[in-house]
């Protein structure tokens, strides 16, 4: 059966990616789309946005291969953040920022207030009642250190390369990488997609100390 | 009239049309209109700096000051998007229900807060569930035309709400529960027919379509993205707190007192922002409305040079004067207020009409002339997106929101937008006024 999605999801989309991150979006999405429409409602989602938002696409993927959460792999990255006392995160996955953020208690967050979309940063980080403080590309490094993590959200990974976030590769050039003492991506999709990743940069895997995936960490 | 009173008074409406017609340039242009017309009076010899000075309002603009910073401090404490996503959840998401619900809270909260400050803190939160909604040009239309016109009825609601009626209560025009007790009903009459008529004979969410998913979508959406934002309860303790103190010594100190409203306000938010020291020291130092300060200072300038020359005593003669029964005077002199109101906006409307509406409160009951203004200028500031300060903050705040029909087509809320719902407000507003004035001239 044909499905109708409504014309003004991908604008929903794009509010809601800027916000929460495009794969908690996605799966926010996804989980509506299906209690909606159900596989039928997945399909016409995938047809409708799938190429436009890859992160959306793989997700939709993971989906039909029966998962029904995001894998959050959050005691494999606070293993590797764990002595860390300042972590600077680039990228917003509401998601997964929220489980890290309580994994690691005594941890200070700081997030790179910068953006393809243009969300309310104040609100992103009101969300962690205090935990979380917002920084600018011209002020992130005042929390650099040895004792600090320069941190991503990788959107699949493959033996050589993984994919980003503009803001990354803004944030983590030559003169940045040598302040932190590691420089970690962290892996939400587990898969890569099968679309042009557009959004996104592709940057060599091995730009990152530790690239944290479901299967495990490097 | 003389030649110094044709000066004094085409220098006022130079300045005011000017600033009208170049808004974005207007603190630049009251300003300078306000130098010149001191230099004027004073080569004319009708007043001087001095004179002009003592006559301006000092206590109106430390009530705005005050009441803008306690504003400031309240919605530090996330109270208003809170709100609005609780309404978002409420309502769930639906079109005319968001619409509802949005307009009445704008109302509430305008009477009570400076209603930039709210507009600034609730419009981006009603922009992005409008975006996740899909809306239609209509629809944001008059959701937004409807939100502006609730503001302005909220101000006029209570005397600490807009200029117009701290105006009033600060000079001793009218008390703080004489003012509330009149004006309150007339808005909240105001307000009903309003909204019914909108609702009725517009009806906003014509040709929308009210779509299961997309209305849970943009519930879930709105609800995730405040999952973890709280209110910050010693903010708000402190500033409602300071408010609920303020409310109560406007209403029950007694003028015999000799403490005046505006010392009120000001021990209240003094105490506010030494309550919380650091939040208080940096709104002191970064939030004081500067703008809106200069804005009215200069208008009081302007106004004051016209009064001193002697041309608001004529003109209130005048209108005594014309040939028609003293209501039909009454009832011209608020339709005047009102279009001066609309294309001047309301802080020169009320600052030079409240000159006039004095010499009338001496031949008619001052309650029934006074709150009939204020809700003149509340028609008049409703008719033109330009007439209030509110208009243009949310024709910006939408233009940077980019919203889009589900067709693809841009959506827009300037002027023409707005103009329908500002004649549907402006007539009602305006009409409820006289309606309340002529009963209480009986």
């Amino acid at each position: 059966m044909s499905i109708e999605l409504p014309a003004s999801l991908e604008q929903a989309f794009r509010v809601a990616a800027g916000e929460l991150g495009m794969c908690s979006a996605a799966w926010l999405f996804v989980d509506e789309v299906a209690k909606a429409h159900g596989d039928d409602g997945l399909h016409a989602l995938r047809d409708a946005l799938g190429r436009t938002y890859p992160v959306l696409d793989a997700v939709l993927a993971a989906r039909a291969d029966g998962h029904h959460t995001p894998a959050i792999e959050v005691a494999r990255v606070a293993g590797i953040c764990g002595k860390a006392e300042r972590i600077v995160i680039v990228g917003v996955e509401a998601r997964f920022l929220d489980a890290l953020v309580v994994a690691l208690p005594s941890a200070r967050f700081a997030l790179l207030a910068h953006s393809v979309f243009s969300p309310d940063w104040q609100r992103v980080a009101d969300n962690f009642a205090g935990r979380v403080e917002l920084v600018t590309l011209g002020d992130f490094q005042r929390h650099a250190g040895a004792r600090s993590v320069l941190m991503t959200f990788v959107y699949g990974v493959d033996d050589a390369h993984t994919y980003v976030m503009p803001a990354w590769v803004r944030a983590s050039g030559e003169d940045v990488r040598t302040q932190f003492r590691a420089l970690v991506g962290w892996d939400v999709l587990d898969r890569r997609s099968y679309v042009y990743p557009r959004w996104l940069v592709e940057v060599p895997r091995a730009s990152f100390t530790h690239i944290v995936t479901r299967s495990g960490s490097r | 009239m003389t030649v110094a009173q044709w000066i004094t008074a085409a220098l006022l409406v130079v300045t005011l049309a000017a600033q009208a017609l170049v808004p974005s340039k207007r603190i630049v242009i009251v300003t300078a209109g306000a130098a010149v017309s001191v230099l004027g009076s004073t080569l004319l010899g009708v007043s001087n700096a001095a004179r002009i000075f003592d006559g301006i309002p000092w206590d109106v603009l430390v009530i705005v000051v005050s009441l803008g910073l306690l504003s400031e401090a309240i919605g530090a404490s996330r109270l208003f998007g809170i709100l609005a996503v609780a309404a978002t959840r409420v309502s769930r998401a639906d079109p005319l229900r968001v619409l509802a619900l949005f307009a009445v809270g704008m109302y509430a909260v305008s009477g009570l807060v400076n209603n930039l400050t709210a507009l600034l803190l609730v419009l981006p939160v009603l922009l992005s569930l409008l975006k996740l909604q899909g809306v239609s040009q209509r629809y944001v239309s008059w959701t937004l035309g409807m939100m502006l016109v609730a503001c302005n009825l909220g101000g006029a609601a209570t005397p600490i709400g807009d200029f117009p009626a701290i105006l009033l209560l600060g000079r001793g025009a009218m008390g703080f529960n004489e003012y509330l007790v009149r004006a309150l009903p007339q808005t909240v009459v105001a307000m009903v027919v309003f909204l019914v008529l909108g609702f009725v004979l517009a009806r906003p969410a014509r040709g929308l379509a009210r779509r299961g998913l997309s209305m849970e979508l943009a519930r879930r959406t709105m609800e995730e993205t405040y999952r973890g934002v709280r209110i910050d309860r010693t903010k708000l303790a402190i500033g409602g707190g300071a408010l609920a103190a303020m409310l109560a010594g406007w209403s029950l100190i007694p003028p015999s007192w000799g403490v005046g409203p505006e010392l009120v306000a000001w021990l209240g938010v003094a105490a506010a922002l030494l309550a919380m020291p650091t939040l208080g020291e940096q709104l002191a130092r970064r939030r004081v409305d500067v703008e809106a300060v200069l804005f009215l200072l200069s208008l009081f300038v302007l106004v004051g040079a016209v009064r001193e020359s002697g041309t608001f005593a004529l003109a209130a003669r005048e209108l005594s004067a014309l040939p028609v029964p003293p209501k039909a005077q009454v009832v011209i002199f608020f339709v005047v207020a009102a279009v001066v109101t609309a294309l001047f906006s309301a802080g020169p409307g009320m600052a030079a009409l409240l000159e006039v509406a004095a010499v009338l409160a001496t031949r008619h009951p001052p309650a029934a002339i006074y709150v009939g203004l204020a809700m003149s200028v509340c028609a008049g500031s409703s008719l033109f997106l330009t007439a209030a300060t509110a208009g243009p903050l949310a024709q910006s705040l939408t233009e940077r929101t980019e919203l889009r029909e589900p067709s693809g087509a841009s959506i827009r809320f300037g002027f023409v937008q707005h103009l329908p719902v500002g004649v549907v407000g402006f007539a009602v507003t305006l009409a409820t006024g006289i309606t309340f004035a002529l009963f209480s001239l009986d």
